[in-house]
């Protein structure tokens, strides 16, 4: 006698999924504009990509790093599978490549590439070979967002890298 | 050092032309000098080098072997994870998208700054993954460390240090009137700045 219409129940379901909906709605959202907020990844990587290596010992990675919150974060270090070391590497004043001391600063609000000539992760000493098809699985460790874990397609030599 | 900085900021003036999409050809460089090409131009133009290294199966490979074809010379190491395998890989894309004729007649020419680790059986397997669809192999290029740093005195471009590994990323076309008039620098364009210049350059009456 008591029980609540049906109608009422459904509402309620709706509101609940609705809701649920909106959360993960907002994701991708803030992932193209960099709009922060309380349901958002404080860090999205996209476009990541290994391009198949010439060399049997060394490979690279590469990514944008959105960081969606309004604070600072630092990529401190990154760890794979698919070698023994993974460094970050980034472009130095005289247009070489070097390993930060103190990590890549991604700003509030901004996001980094790491693309050729510019920056990547360096993988050395392969565990074995990589080819087109394959996964690298990363995880980027960064200062406030903690560890942050990424599948990076193995794309041939000559391929163009994923948008 | 000043002159490479310079460029640096002159690839970095021609990324932000480029714009979306498939970049129209005036909008790969936009720097002077360049004239018809769309790498950076070389004024004055710079001659074909004379050197002698050893080529992967060991034999002696002088440069002057090249004269006459169109030229693609590249300086690096195949330890290298990344400008060095992505210029090597841009290189094979801009002469396979050539007229037969055109790629025939190319040859492309790499020389190790990393003496010590580079035998002639690494450059020789690190090479094969660039060249394995193209009519002429690339020459691969060893020497003590002296012979490398005179190809590159040569050459004109800064001598490598730190074992090789930072080194110039600057790769030469030379023509088939023994010139160098262009050279190119990593980019996002790279491969297309190539490939529209490998044909003016591939015929005796170009200047």
């Amino acid at each position: 006698m008591s029980r609540p219409p049906a109608s009422v129940l459904i509402a309620a379901a709706v509101a609940v999924v609705g809701f649920a909906g909106l959360i993960r709605g907002a994701m991708p959202q803030a992932a193209s504009g960099g709009i922060g907020g309380a349901a958002t990844d404080p860090i999205v990587v996209s476009g990541a990509y290994v391009r198949e290596p010439a060399s049997p010992d060394v490979a690279a990675a590469y990514f944008t790093v959105y960081n969606t919150t309004g604070t600072d974060d630092t990529l401190t270090s990154v760890a794979t599978g698919a070698g023994q070391s993974a460094s970050v590497m980034t472009e130095d004043v005289s247009g070489g490549m070097q390993e930060l001391a103190t990590g890549l600063r991604i700003p509030a609000h901004s996001s980094v590439t790491l693309k050729p000539g510019k920056g990547h992760v360096m993988i050395e000493h392969l565990v074995g070979a990589l080819r087109p098809g394959q996964y690298v699985n990363l995880e980027l460790d960064f200062a406030n967002a903690g560890p942050v874990n990424v599948s990076a397609p193995v794309i041939a030599i000559n391929a163009e890298p994923p948008r | 050092m000043r002159y490479v900085m310079l460029l640096v900021a002159v690839v970095v003036l021609a990324g932000c032309s480029s714009g979306s999409g498939k970049p129209k050809p005036s909008d790969l460089n936009n720097q002077p000098h360049a004239g018809q090409y769309q790498g950076f131009g070389l004024v004055p133009p710079l001659p074909r080098p004379s050197f002698s290294l050893t080529d992967t199966s060991g034999k002696r490979f002088a440069f002057s072997q090249t004269a006459g074809h169109p030229t693609l010379l590249y300086f690096g190491y195949t330890h290298c994870p990344d400008v060095c395998p992505t210029t090597m890989a841009d290189i094979a894309q801009a002469v396979a998208a050539q007229p037969p004729a055109v790629r025939t007649n190319t040859r492309v020419v790499f020389v190790t700054t990393d003496v010590k680790r580079d035998t002639g059986r690494v450059i020789a397997s690190w090479l094969r993954h660039f060249d394995t669809d193209l009519p002429h192999k690339f020459v691969g290029l060893t020497g003590t460390q002296g012979q490398i740093d005179a190809a590159q005195a040569a050459a004109h471009v800064v001598l490598a240090e730190d074992g090789g590994q930072t080194h110039a990323a600057d790769v030469l076309l030379y023509g088939a009137d023994d010139y160098a008039h262009v050279k190119y620098l990593q980019s996002d364009n790279e491969s297309d700045q190539i490939a529209h210049d490998l044909p003016l350059v591939s015929k005796e009456e170009s200047s």
